[in-house]
Order: C-alpha cells, then sequence, then structure tokens
C-alpha cells in the first residue's frame, strides 16, 4: 500500500521566513522575507528561480542548503523533514555549487585538500577510499590527477570551474543547487558550465535547482519555474507553458523586458 | 575623430622579463558612437582600459606611436600630465563596483565629492545645494526609489547590483565627453538591464557623449553598438558594423561567441549541448606561434601557424585564413 504511493524527491509546504530588522535597542521591525512557498521536485528535474533583486531567491537557496533555518513550514526529502536528517546524510545528498569559483575556493590550500575534506568530515572512508573517490571525481570532470598538487592559483579560469563542480560532486548528491553567479561569467565558460549541469543530469539523474534571470537561458534548460515578487510566490509550473502564455503580472513584465530593443535578433 | 589611438602595445612585469600582452592594437573611436569592445575573460580588455587612462604603475610598461583625443595630440606627455587632462572629460565604470567605492564613506558623500565645480552649468542663482539637487536627480534616472536611504548607507550594506547602479550614476552625472563602460550591466535582472541601456542610450542621443561599451556577453546590448570589435589574446580577430559581424561573423572565434548563445541558434533544441571551443584560452607567457586561436579553431590547417594577415570586407576587417559564411557576403553584393 505504501509502495504505490509516489514519494517526491524534495518537497515544500508552506514555507516562511521573517526577519527582525533592529533599530536602537529595543525597537525592531518584522520583515518578511518568505511566505507560503509550495514546490515539488523530481528526480532528473530542473527547477528555476526567478525574480527582482530581493525577492528571496538566494534566501530560498540559503534555506534547502540548511544555513537557514525557516520559521514556519517544512522541507521534506523523501517524505521526512529536513531538520530530522542527520548532518552528514544531508550533505551528502544537497550540495551548492558556488560558480564564482575566484572567492569560493580558498587559495591557501591545495587542490587535494579542497576535494577531501568533505569527504574526511562527512563519510567513514579510509585514505585509499578517499583517494579513489577523488581520482574518479577529477576524471569524470576533465582534469588529470596530476593537478591533485598545486595550487587553486595555478589553474586557468576554465579548470577552476571543473574544479567548483569536482567540489561540489564529490559527495555524489541527488539534488545540487547553483547559485546566479553562473551568469556573470563570460559566454563561453558560461556554455561550458551549462553543458556540465545537462551531462550532469543526464548521467547521474541529478535534479537542480537554479538560481536565473535570463529567460534565454531558462527556456534552454528549465522543466519547472517559480517565479518570486517581494517574497511570495506567484508563478508555479511547466516553463514552456508559462513562458509561451504568462498570465500574472510580474511574468509578464519580466518577459516584455527581456524581450527589448537593444536585443538583437540574428537572421537565420 | 574623438579618440585616435595607434600601435598601443602593453607589457606586464615578470620575475625575469617582460610578457607580451596587447601588440598592434589600434582603436579610433567617432564623436556619438557607441563602440564595443567583446572579448572572454581574460583577453586584456581592462588592461587596454587602464592603459589608455594612464592607470598604471611600474609593473606595466605602454607604448604608443600615436595619442589624439579631441584635437588634442597627448602622445609625448607624460603619464601624470595626460591623466590630468583625461580626468575632466573621460569617466570610467569600473567592473568590480562595491570594490571601486570607498568603504569609510557614506554613498551620497562620495556621489557629491565626484561632482567637481566644472559639472555645474546652469543660472548663478542656483548654485547652493545643486549638488545634492543632481545627486537625486540622477539616482531616480538610474531606478533607485528609496533614494534618502541609500544616500546616508555605506557600501557594505548595499547588494552588488545597487553599487553597480550608483557607479554609473556617478559616471553620468559628470556629464563626460567619453564613457567607458567595462561590463556595467552583468549580473542585472533584465528590467533594470533595459533601464541602464536605455539611460546611456539618451545620454549618447541627448547630451552628445559617446560610449566605449567592453563586455564579455553579445546577448544583451547587441542592438545599442554600431560597431563591435572582437578581442581575443589582446588582438583584434574581426571589426565590422553589428549587423555584419552578428548575422555573417567570418572569424571562427565571433561564430563561437554567437553560438554560445541558445536564442542566437535556431538548431538547438531543448536541453541540447551548446557547442563550445574545446580547451582554455592561452596565458599570455605561452601565447601559440602565429594564429592565437590556432589550438583551439575547428578549421585550422598548416598554414595557421603563421600570423594571418588582415583581410578587409566592407566597412571592418578580419584576421583569418580560412574564414567562414565568405558565400553570404558575396550574395549580398
Amino acid at each position: 500500500m505504501n509502495q504505490n504511493k509516489h514519494i517526491p524527491l524534495l518537497q515544500v509546504k508552506d514555507l516562511g521566513l521573517t526577519i527582525k530588522n533592529r533599530k536602537y535597542l529595543f525597537f525592531h521591525k518584522k520583515v518578511e522575507i518568505l511566505k507560503n512557498i509550495n514546490f515539488t521536485l523530481e528526480k532528473g528535474q530542473t527547477l528555476v528561480l526567478t525574480g527582482d533583486a530581493g525577492s528571496g531567491k538566494s534566501s530560498l537557496l540559503h534555506i534547502l542548503n540548511n544555513p537557514d533555518i525557516p520559521h514556519s513550514g517544512e522541507v521534506l526529502v523523501y517524505g521526512k523533514p529536513l531538520k530530522d536528517f542527520e548532518r552528514r546524510d544531508r550533505v551528502g545528498f544537497i550540495r551548492l555549487l558556488s560558480s564564482d569559483y575566484n572567492n569560493a575556493i580558498n587559495p591557501h590550500k591545495r587542490v587535494n585538500f579542497i576535494l577531501e575534506q568533505p569527504l574526511k568530515i562527512n563519510t567513514d572512508y579510509s585514505t585509499v577510499q578517499r583517494d579513489y573517490r577523488i581520482d574518479k571525481i577529477l576524471e569524470y570532470v576533465g582534469l588529470s590527477s596530476s593537478i591533485k598538487y598545486s595550487y587553486p592559483g595555478f589553474l586557468t579560469s576554465n579548470q577552476m570551474l571543473r574544479l567548483a563542480f569536482a567540489r561540489a560532486l564529490v559527495m555524489e548528491p541527488e539534488i545540487l543547487l547553483v547559485d546566479s553567479n553562473i551568469e556573470k561569467l563570460d559566454a563561453q565558460l558560461r556554455s561550458h558550465c551549462l553543458n556540465m549541469l545537462l551531462d550532469c543530469q543526464e548521467e547521474k539523474d541529478t535534479a537542480l535547482v537554479i538560481c536565473l534571470n535570463d529567460i534565454g537561458l531558462i527556456k534552454h534548460i528549465a522543466d519547472n519555474i517559480l517565479v518570486l515578487s517581494q517574497g511570495r510566490q506567484e508563478d508555479y509550473g511547466n516553463a514552456k507553458f508559462i513562458i509561451s502564455k504568462p498570465e500574472k503580472e510580474i511574468t509578464k513584465r519580466l518577459i516584455q523586458d527581456y524581450n527589448n530593443e537593444y536585443r538583437i535578433r540574428p537572421e537565420r | 575623430m574623438l579618440l585616435d589611438i595607434r600601435n598601443l602595445s602593453i607589457q606586464l612585469r615578470s620575475e625575469t622579463s617582460y610578457i607580451q600582452v596587447c601588440k598592434n592594437f589600434d582603436l579610433m573611436i567617432n564623436d556619438g558612437e557607441i563602440c564595443s569592445l567583446v572579448g572572454s575573460s581574460g583577453s586584456g580588455k581592462s588592461l587596454i582600459i587602464n592603459a589608455i587612462m594612464g592607470m598604471y604603475g611600474h609593473d606595466m610598461k605602454v607604448t604608443m606611436d600615436y595619442f589624439k583625443f579631441r584635437d588634442m595630440d597627448l602622445t609625448n606627455l607624460s603619464v601624470a600630465e595626460r591623466r590630468k587632462i583625461l580626468s575632466s572629460e573621460v569617466a570610467i565604470i569600473f567592473q568590480e563596483a562595491r570594490a571601486s567605492l570607498d568603504p569609510e564613506l557614506p554613498i551620497g558623500v562620495q556621489m557629491r565629492a565626484s561632482l567637481g565645480s566644472h559639472c555645474f552649468d546652469d543660472k548663478w542663482y542656483r548654485w547652493p545645494l545643486w549638488r545634492y539637487r543632481v545627486v537625486n536627480n540622477i539616482l531616480h534616472k538610474v531606478g533607485i526609489k528609496n533614494t534618502k536611504q541609500v544616500l546616508r548607507a555605506l557600501p557594505y550594506q548595499l547588494s552588488e547590483v545597487l553599487c553597480q547602479k550608483i557607479i554609473i550614476a556617478m559616471a553620468l552625472s559628470r556629464k563626460p565627453k567619453l564613457l567607458i563602460a567595462d561590463s556595467p550591466i552583468s549580473g542585472m535582472t533584465s528590467t533594470s538591464q533595459v533601464q541602464i541601456l536605455k539611460l546611456f542610450h539618451s545620454y549618447v542621443e541627448n547630451s552628445k557623449g559617446t560610449l566605449l561599451y567592453v563586455t564579455n556577453d553579445l546577448g544583451p546590448a547587441s542592438n545599442l553598438m554600431d560597431t563591435i570589435k572582437m578581442l581575443y589574446c589582446g588582438q583584434i580577430v574581426e571589426s565590422g558594423p553589428k549587423e555584419q559581424v552578428i548575422n555573417c561573423p567570418h572569424h571562427p572565434f565571433t561564430q563561437s561567441m554567437i553560438n554560445a548563445i541558445p536564442e542566437f541558434n535556431r538548431q538547438v533544441k531543448l536541453k541540447m549541448k551548446l557547442d563550445v571551443l574545446k580547451g582554455d584560452p592561452p596565458e599570455f607567457t605561452k601565447t601559440p606561434i602565429g594564429c592565437p586561436l590556432g589550438p583551439r579553431c575547428p578549421h585550422a590547417d598548416r598554414e595557421c601557424n603563421t600570423m594571418p594577415p588582415i583581410v578587409k570586407t566592407k566597412n571592418g576587417f578580419f584576421r583569418c585564413y580560412y574564414p567562414l559564411n565568405m558565400e553570404k557576403e558575396n550574395e549580398s553584393k
């Protein structure tokens, strides 16, 4: 009976987050950053978060990655609340890919240390097993294993991006969170990064949660889309359907602003 | 001709020798033109801007044959003298917005300090508090609503995008003759991108300015540009008006930059891999012999081991032995 019921990979119910904006000693103002967020995520799917600046995209990512704890509602993984998991298990299946690689990777440590540390903390592997895992992930990402003993400063931008991927994928996560710095990369590196994400999704069936502003990129990679405005969920559903026939005011505005007069359309 | 630079070369000092970063670089910008430099990261865009403005120390060696700015010949002047002349007429928007603001002063003080008295052009009795008025006006134009809070804040209290907008406002409020913008709209939402691009457009149209737009992405602002210069490894590989460069690119690097944008390529279906060039852009210490794109180029042959000559087209040029889309141009003729 229980097996027939389908349990989604990730389910978010009525999520809410409020902060106190303190002024002087006794006064404070309560600000609602997120309110009533609901969505589900299946295996191998992509969810894209969009919205204006300050609409709570990255706050939502922080909650999923669990440095922040929501004040109301819950995050369910395989039907079990996220806060009930042990830290080791949780870190194993939700990882953050920080595409701002220059700031996210410690320049004072060798590549080996950077990749070994999450394994050392979160698993019971022996040294040989860890070494094997690191070699495997480096091969998957497309770096030679001789790179292990160099510092990140010696690497080129392309290799740094691959290293960021390797760091996110060492624990073999089922959900990969990607922050919005992906748009600041130049066109070549960005499409390289997207190719790697798509590869990862195809081979390992990873679910992706990505922050993006660019509608053209969203059209290309998204399955589902979640539009946020002022911390409220405005639109949620199939990306193709929503972008072709927008109904809500904010979605209409975002798409209209994207198709502006300064964007050229080549004749092909 | 507003800016005319011939044969610029830049060398960076390393421990043992000097490394050639940029060689034989020519830049000519007409009055009221929007010229754009497009290149991948690490191709020397920001270095070239710094060299033009004279913002470098002893670790950089810059030589040029000819430097002319608005009828003034600045070739034989020292760096300090050149900087003095350029500083009142040229404004720059830097790449890292928060890093280029002073961390210890409120935004309002910084914005007012950047307005020198030569920026005042109004009736004499409007002198009192004119800086406050100008700052308030320009912040509204950039799209910042709660100006009172922002003007009182310190840079660390604001988001990166807000800092970017403030830097843009600061540059535009001085009404410069030439504005150099170094990837000003990266990381913004589409709403604020349109706002900033409209502001640039009106700056060029109404106040008769000139814009040098430096970016690493052809997508969002391609229709704003008049001429596009593709930069690879410190060298201009293709140049021409925007329709020509985007609709029939001749150089493989330009083609790959266009293919990297999923919307420009109609053949790409949902979740298909985008085609990119293999490998990394070369480091300046080990630039390949001959064509710099050589090892990464899909069409390369033995001939590419020597430097390709400049081939002139209708309004521009390119450097390649095996150019693409040549039939397309012949048809249009």
